[in-house]
């Protein structure tokens, strides 16, 4: 997932950047609107984590920035503040999920699964294309019932073509979802990790769909 | 006792003393004119009949006397002789000779006492007013009595008619004078009632709906003093949002990054002691919401007068608090009631009381069993959580626990203490049943709302 964390403390922003990225996904971190604006007409986000208070603003005008542009965007707004009127606020003005301070990050898991879930369509944590089945809340994938480890990246990868039922996920999609705007990007990335995948998947679990992108197989392997 | 007892009786006193002292002077007049009457009436009937008697005594026929009748003008009684009957009224006269002797007595006579001495002119004793005149050419006396019988008769008469009155007039006037006071303090009730509907921060002033012009410095005085309430108020909100706001954040930020530490080390010891430190901050980001909680109570507007949807803020509070992975038990919402849930609480007030009493389901609850949040017809929200019933002795201990608002105690103590006092302090309460309603087990917690 390509997610956008806009947070103005750096102790949070710095560990909540790290355990999103460690769990494969990449994360841009804005620590003011102006930058998370900037963000925002660049690259589309698959998901937004906002504070609420920023030094030079509400985090609102982000918020609705980030449904304008990209309507099925998952938005959690992380914020210390706990009045059921600014929740309700945050949740009218399009946010899927409020999360008051201080959270456990596996918690922020836990909502972060739910609420991409729920935007796309999907009920329950679990996928099953064939013998495979893929728990979202616990992160586990089994295989004819034994469970198959996966690393954070071959994770976020599977994640993104699972996000939604029979979509087919273009390279660039998948780029995006595993690298923020600093990191260095070889060319050849996804194909090594679908490679990856589908050696420990099974070699019909993803198909490729020339010049379109990947596809999970329904059947399964 | 009240203004309007205390105007009803010292107004009724004040009537009823200046009715008896207006009574009293009224009474003297009368019994001064009335002395006067006597006085004249007296004299008036001594010279007009003491012609009567000197002619009489020469040898003129009686019965030019009054009282007297043709043919049996006297009556003997002893030596003094009587008219057959008196001379009309309530007077009595005697006629005395020139060595003071009796010579004849009206009728009614018998009954008097006339004075020893016959000097002329009025003369007044206790029982009688009397007139004597003397002739000089004969040496005869008259001497008219009245007796003063008649006259305290009709004192008395005249002073029960002054006097009466007053007591049928005093329930009378009690009622007009309570009706009265009712009416003319009216507006004084309006506006007390207007007062006890205002709350901080209330775009309807009071001043402009006050008519009395006497009432309105005192309105134009609670307007200014909710103006200053409420930028009081609005000012301890702020502050507590913020040093919510400042307690949280740097809370937060110690949190996750000790559990983005522990996610990182490899060295199981290193593991303990940082599941050490993460468990203490968890416990101080606990106690920081118990505290901010707590700091709620003195911001508690007393009437809340907007009605919130309860359901949608049961939905919140249970979507959050579901979602806890510390905790994967089913939390179930029914609604028995059929219908939203519009009541006038303050929405924060019944979050955070509902968050506690989901929070200590959890804690005590059975860790296999259920949480059901229930809206009942009777319009109050139940959580109920399975377990072991308790016994009525811990069911009291638990009560006194949090009735003596024990801060330092965690779990069902403190949380249990801010949801009753929360509350309480919004106009509605808190009840604690164990087993729970319809069941031989488990715990309910009923907010019973405003």
């Amino acid at each position: 997932m390509r997610v956008l964390l806009l947070e103005d403390d750096t102790k949070i922003g710095s560990a909540v950047r790290d355990h999103i990225a460690a769990s494969g996904h990449a994360v841009d971190w804005a620590q003011d609107i102006a930058t998370a604006m900037d963000l925002l007409a660049v690259v589309p986000f698959d998901l937004a984590l906002l504070d609420m208070s920023l030094p030079d603003g509400s985090g609102l005008s982000v918020l609705n920035k980030v449904r304008e542009l990209g309507p099925s965007a998952s938005i959690i707004i992380l914020s210390a503040h706990s009045r059921v009127a600014d929740r309700i606020k945050g949740l009218n003005a399009g946010a899927d999920d409020y999360l008051v301070k201080p959270f456990d990050l596996s918690e922020l898991d836990a909502r972060v699964t739910a609420v991409a879930r729920r935007v796309n369509g999907k009920t329950g944590n679990e996928d099953i294309y064939g013998p495979l089945s893929i728990n979202h809340a616990l992160k586990r994938v089994t295989r004819d019932g034994v469970v198959v480890t996966l690393t954070a990246r071959e994770w976020a990868v599977l994640e993104r073509l699972t996000r939604t039922s029979q979509e087919t996920v273009a390279k660039l999609s998948i780029e995006d979802s595993l690298y923020d705007l600093s990191a260095d990007v070889d060319s050849n990335t996804v194909e090594v990790y679908i490679s990856r995948l589908r050696k420990k998947l099974g070699k019909d679990a993803i198909r490729t769909l020339r010049g379109l992108g990947y596809q999970m197989n329904r059947k399964g392997p | 006792m009240s203004i309007t007892r205390r105007l009803v009786f010292w107004l009724t006193l004040s009537i009823a003393l200046l009715w008896l002292g207006t009574a009293l002077i009224t009474r003297s007049v009368f019994v001064d004119e009335i002395d006067e009457m006597r006085h004249d009436a007296i004299r008036n009937t001594a010279h007009r009949m003491m012609p009567l008697i000197v002619h009489v005594v020469a040898g003129g026929p009686e019965t030019s006397l009054p009282g007297t009748v043709q043919g049996q003008p006297f009556v003997l009684d002893e030596d003094i002789k009587f008219l057959v009957s008196g001379i009309g009224g309530a007077m009595a006269f005697e006629v005395r000779d020139q060595t003071g002797k009796p010579v004849f007595r009206s009728y009614d006579a018998r009954d008097v006492r006339f004075p020893d001495t016959v000097r002329p002119g009025l003369f007044q004793s206790k029982d009688i007013l009397a007139y004597t005149l003397n002739d000089q050419t004969n040496g005869l006396s008259l001497t008219v009595v009245e007796p003063n019988a008649h006259r305290q008769e009709a004192l008395s008469e005249a002073t029960t008619a002054l006097v009466l009155p007053l007591a049928l007039l005093i329930p009378i006037m009690i009622a007009v004078i309570y009706l009265l006071i009712r009416l003319a303090t009216q507006p004084i009730r309006d506006l007390r009632h207007r007062i006890s509907l205002s709350k901080a921060g209330d775009p309807e002033l009071l001043e402009a709906n006050t008519k009395a012009v006497e009432l309105r410095p005192i309105a134009r005085a609670v307007d200014q003093l909710m103006k200053r309430l409420d930028a009081t108020l609005s000012s301890e909100r702020a502050f507590s949002a913020n040093a919510a706001h400042e307690l949280r954040t740097p809370v937060a930020g110690a949190l996750v990054q000790t559990q983005r530490l522990r996610q990182e080390l490899d060295n199981p010891s290193a593991i303990a002691r940082v599941t050490a430190v993460e468990a203490a901050l968890r416990q101080l980001a606990d106690l920081t919401e118990k505290l901010l909680q707590v700091s709620r109570f003195e911001t508690i507007p007393q009437i809340h007068t907007t009605r919130e949807d309860l359901s949608r803020i049961i939905s919140l509070i249970v979507s959050e608090t579901g979602n806890d992975t510390q905790d994967a038990r089913r939390i179930n919402v029914e609604n028995d009631l059929g219908q939203e849930m519009m009541v006038a609480i303050d929405p924060d007030i019944f979050a955070i009381s509902l968050r506690n009493l989901i929070e200590n389901a959890m804690r005590h609850g059975d860790p296999n069993g259920t949480i059901t949040v229930r809206i009942a017809p009777d319009w109050t929200v139940r959580v109920i959580n399975d377990g072991p019933a308790l016994d009525p002795q811990s069911l009291e201990r638990l009560l006194q626990r949090y009735s003596q608002g024990d801060a330092a105690q965690s779990g069902h103590g403190l949380g249990l203490s801010i949801v009753e006092r929360l509350m309480k302090q919004s106009g509605g309460g808190l009840r604690i049943l164990s087993p729970a309603t319809g069941r031989s087990d488990g715990f309910e917690a009923v907010l019973e709302m405003p």
